[in-house]
């Protein structure tokens, strides 16, 4: 090697390592946190509020039935009753100013705000919810995007409703359930009595809309802009601008809001593919809510400071980590030879160690659960679900009482989750966790699809799943979990006096007797372990500092009329 | 030189039918959940509207149907059924489903009606089967019905949106961002090359070898963060100006060109690496051969020999490279579009594949075909510039 050469190498390595250097080290980021972390402080109006979400399928309330696009949505709209963001029991008017039940919960009457009115001005009537309820569950119904069919897939929260079968049959276009007795009163009729229905009513998709402007298309900058790219809605907020698919959408205050209006201007819901992208934008300053990254849980904690009561964002408190309505558990298939010993799915159940796999997993931003109903709902029970709990010496004497002890003569089980989703990290402590009490288990991962359709077949015998509340009422997790004939009951539970009282629960017309009846249900139901549930999940997100009483609620809603945000320092 | 283009232009034929159809097998014999119960999730839908979704897609029919049909909409001349001249709008039916009889009509699609200027009228080919088009782009030619109709791919299962939109909107931000990614390789790529072969030994020729060994194993989405937290994050202040900018470019306006910098420079990365090495190497393959030592030999100067007659030889393998690297950009970058968040084509097939949104992976891939199936294309006529022994004439070279 000649010298010129050594030399060279070495010249070129040192600016190399220069260069990598400058990339790996470099200076501390400065935090700017200031303030109390208590809210308090002169609210400042103005300001523009940035918001991640992923791309929303739709932000027409028609089809929103994702998380993203009922973000956008329910800042544009206003249905009839809104869930208090604090207090998940709580319902408030929104759209409606009063409701009544008849004496049966078969009838529900509406009273509207007076003199409310969609952002373009035209007054919001009764009709209005008539119209836009037959537009969800009209087999018919067309994208405006598109002007080619594309039913809605959420035509079931209106399932109760009268007529109901006969427009989702084609029979019928309009359910006739519906009435709008005057302009100010809307009456819906239901097939079946639902004491909770306005509960129901209070999900952001059964906003009114304006039929003209569905079907005629929105006027903006002198163009005719398709309804579903440009919703003209009742709420707080009003579209800025058309949706610019995968980039943004940006709504601004609504000077037509008879509700309480907004501090701030408006909100750029900012699209992102990737939610380490989001948190680095948010890291960067350019962004006042994100989700946090993978592994950067602890960081931001430290470096945020977490959220008093978990939903609420000020200053030095901006890491939000509530729970949501939302319960993570195993389901038994009680169809199977093995899963149908009922000691087996106790024993099984009482092996998890919860709390390790919320530790270890989740960095302690999940909780273990002790009910499948979350802490946020109405009917919730600590420790009501006695098996939903680490016993291994109670484990074990099921296990012998369901004829295996210590394992013997049960053959191996298969525990069945979706790959690639991070399951595998939580199936690896429940399998471990299993063979402390002699259990043998074995991995059956596939990728989403195959998962849910060997689910739906009833391929499995112990596996994963998440349910995350429409509406945080105790029927939405017992009905469709547990309800022999639902769709959702992936356990295969069969048990007809369950079925029965859901059935009668849902006539009580009394709150506190409708809670403690759903309470008596729940407590038959978990006798049975039909499922084993494991975490509650809860939110993992951060907001800047400069935003203050921003409230991120249970069901991953935000009440962008209360925050306010500082005023931009000066230059 | 026109019959050889033809020549390739015909051969897209067979590629494109191959390529669509063994597509169409693959993603009709996946196994697992069909698309609108992954647009579910978890919770279970009604088994009417699922089946009514399906059949609204036209996703109930076998998937040679189906082949058919996305075939027929995106040719030129396709057959529809309807009933004649004016469709006829039926007040009891819901907005934009009409009535329809059924007669043949020979329609001709054209990007000519992309929009149909008013009186956008929805006939149904084949119940359940909606199909619009406008009324301006209609000819009555005796007793047939012409129509120009633009090419369609279908709808997005997931969104409802049409398949031409959502590529429309994305597509042109993925060529941008090959584009500025393709113009950094070339100039780096080849330019690094170049300096370090003729250099060889000193110390750019070791820089250049010891970089692009770093590039090389770099992940590009590890490379792409370091460049978000150096410039946009550490450096936010100290900067500020051209860089002062949202780390990902997702601030509204992608106008600006200073958004392309930190992607384009991290997709361009490890092809330029590549492309400076390959450089390199057949650079000084090509000095040590005979016919250089004989052009020195005639008293030629350095830089004649070079850019006269080492570079032609030397640039073959190069730009096959960069043009096969090219077509690989223009299908899209997952990685880069995600850790930037450019609303390019990568990220949505991608997220189409996983959610077995079909029109838009087939839609997607159609594009994409083209884009590639054009590239090479232009790779093999610029050999003909580079190297006077290819001829396109047709003879046996």
């Amino acid at each position: 090697m000649s010298k010129r050469f050594r030399v060279s190498m070495a010249l070129a390595l040192a600016l190399v390592l220069l260069v990598s250097m400058a990339g790996v080290t470099g200076c501390k980021p400065k935090t700017t946190t200031d303030g109390d972390g208590t809210g308090s402080g002169d609210v400042v109006k103005g300001g523009t509020m940035s918001f991640y979400i992923g791309e929303p399928a739709y932000i027409d309330p028609y089809n929103t039935q994702e998380s993203e696009g009922t973000e956008v949505e329910q800042s544009l709209f206003d249905s009839l009753t809104r869930v208090d963001p604090l207090d998940p029991s709580k319902l408030m008017g929104a759209a409606a100013e009063s409701w009544e039940p008849n004496a049966d919960a078969t009838v529900f009457t509406f009273k509207l705000k007076a003199g409310a009115k969609f952002s373009d001005g035209t007054p919001v009537a009764a009709k209005d919810f008539v119209y836009a309820w037959n537009r969800i569950v009209n087999p018919n119904t067309v994208n405006t995007l598109t002007n080619k069919v594309d039913a809605s897939v959420i035509g079931y929260h209106l399932a109760f409703v009268k007529g109901y079968d006969d427009v989702v049959g084609g029979k019928a276009t309009e359910m006739s359930g519906l009435k709008a007795v005057d302009d100010m009163t809307l009456e819906v009729t239901l097939s079946q009595a639902f004491a909770d229905f306005a509960f129901v009513v209070a999900h952001p998709a059964l906003a009114p809309v304006p039929q003209a402007l569905v079907e005629g298309g929105v006027d903006y900058n002198g163009a005719k802009v398709p309804f579903g790219d440009f919703p003209v809605g009742n709420g707080p907020f009003k579209m800025a601008e058309p949706w610019k698919h995968g980039q943004y959408v940006k709504v601004v205050a609504n000077e037509n809001y008879i509700g309480e209006k907004p501090y701030i201007d408006g909100v750029d819901f900012k699209i992102f593919k990737d939610t380490e992208a989001a948190y680095t934008e948010f890291e960067a300053g350019n962004l006042d809510f994100a989700p946090i990254g993978e592994g950067k849980i602890k960081i931001a904690q430290d470096k945020y400071g977490v959220s008093v009561d978990g939903y609420t964002v000020n200053p030095k408190t901006q890491v939000v980590l509530g729970a949501e309505n939302a319960t993570y558990y195993m389901i038994f298939n009680m169809a199977d030879k093995d899963l149908s010993n009922l000691n087996l799915r106790k024993a099984i159940s009482l092996a998890i160690n919860r709390q390790a796999i919320c530790d270890t997993v989740f960095e302690g931003t999940r909780e273990p659960a002790d009910n499948i109903l979350p802490p946020g709902i109405a009917g919730y029970e600590k420790g009501a679900w006695e098996f939903a709990k680490y016993d291994v010496e109670a484990a074990k004497a099921a296990l012998a009482e369901a004829g295996f002890p210590g394992g013997e003569g049960l053959g191996t089980i298969k525990l069945s989750f979706n790959s690639g989703a991070g399951h595998e990290k939580i199936m690896e402590i429940v399998q471990s966790d299993l063979k402390a009490i002699g259990i043998e288990s074995v991995f059956d991962s596939a990728d989403f699809p195959v998962y849910l359709k060997s689910l739906d077949a009833g391929k499995f015998q112990v596996a994963r799943l998440g349910w995350i509340a429409d509406y945080p009422i105790t029927d939405n997790f017992l009905y469709p979990l547990f309800q022999s004939k639902s769709g959702d009951n992936k356990s295969k539970m069969v048990d007809p006096a369950v079925d029965k009282a859901l059935d009668e629960a849902r006539t009580v017309t009394d709150d506190a007797a409708r809670i403690s009846a759903y309470q008596a249900i729940n407590k038959s139901i978990q006798a049975q372990v039909p499922v084993s549930p494991l975490m509650f999940y809860k939110h993992t997100r951060v907001g800047s500092s400069r935003i203050h009483d921003f409230v991120w609620d249970a069901q991953g809603l935000g009440d962008f009329t209360k925050v306010w945000i500082d005023a931009p320092a000066a230059e | 030189m026109f019959q050889y283009i033809t020549r390739r232009v015909l051969q897209f034929i067979p590629v494109f039918l191959g390529v669509t159809l063994l597509l169409f097998l693959t993603a009709n014999y996946l196994p697992g959940a069909d698309p609108i119960q992954l647009k579910m999730g978890e919770k279970a839908i009604d088994p009417a509207t699922k089946a009514r979704l399906l059949k609204n897609l036209g996703l109930d029919r076998p998937w040679y149907a189906q082949y058919v049909d996305y075939l027929s909409a995106l040719s030129p001349v396709h057959v529809v059924y309807y009933d004649g001249t004016t469709p006829e709008v039926d007040p009891n039916l819901p907005k934009g489903a009409l009535k329809q009889t059924g007669t043949v009509a020979l329609v001709i699609p054209s990007i000519a009606s992309e929009v149909p200027p008013k009186g956008v009228a929805t006939i149904s080919p084949r119940e359940g089967m909606t199909y619009t088009r406008g009324e301006a782009a209609r000819w009555a030619i005796g007793g047939l019905t012409l129509e120009f109709d633009p090419p369609d791919l279908g709808t997005s299962i997931y969104n409802g949106r049409k398949v031409l939109d959502i590529l429309g909107e994305t597509y042109p931000y993925t060529v941008k961002l090959a584009l500025s990614a393709i113009i950094l390789e070339i100039i780096f790529g080849v330019g690094a090359g170049i300096v370090s072969a003729i250099k060889k030994n000193s110390f750019w020729d070791v820089l250049v070898t010891l970089s692009t060994s770093i590039l090389v194993a770099l992940p590009v989405f590890w490379l792409g963060i370091m460049l978000q937290y150096t410039f946009a994050i550490w450096m936010k202040e100290a900067t500020g100006g051209a860089f002062y900018l949202p780390a990902t470019g997702a601030s509204g306006e992608f106008a600006d060109w200073v958004y392309l910098i930190l992607p384009s420079i991290t997709l361009a990365s490890v092809s330029t690496a590549y492309a400076a090495r390959i450089m390199r190497s057949q650079l000084l393959e090509v000095t040590g051969q005979d016919y250089i030592r004989t052009a020195y030999a005639k008293g030629l100067s350095a830089r004649k020999v070079l850019w006269g007659h080492a570079m032609k030889n030397a640039l073959i393998p190069v730009v096959t490279f960069i043009g096969l690297d090219f077509g690989a950009m223009l299908s899209g970058a997952i990685l880069t579009e995600s850790v930037f968040n450019w609303p390019g084509v990568g990220y949505t097939i991608f997220r189409s594949i996983v959610g077995r949104d079909f029109p838009i992976v087939y839609g997607g891939v159609t594009i994409i075909l083209f884009a590639v199936m054009f590239m090479n294309l232009l790779v093999d006529i610029s050999y003909a510039f580079l190297d006077p022994r290819i001829r396109f004439g047709g003879g046996d070279n």
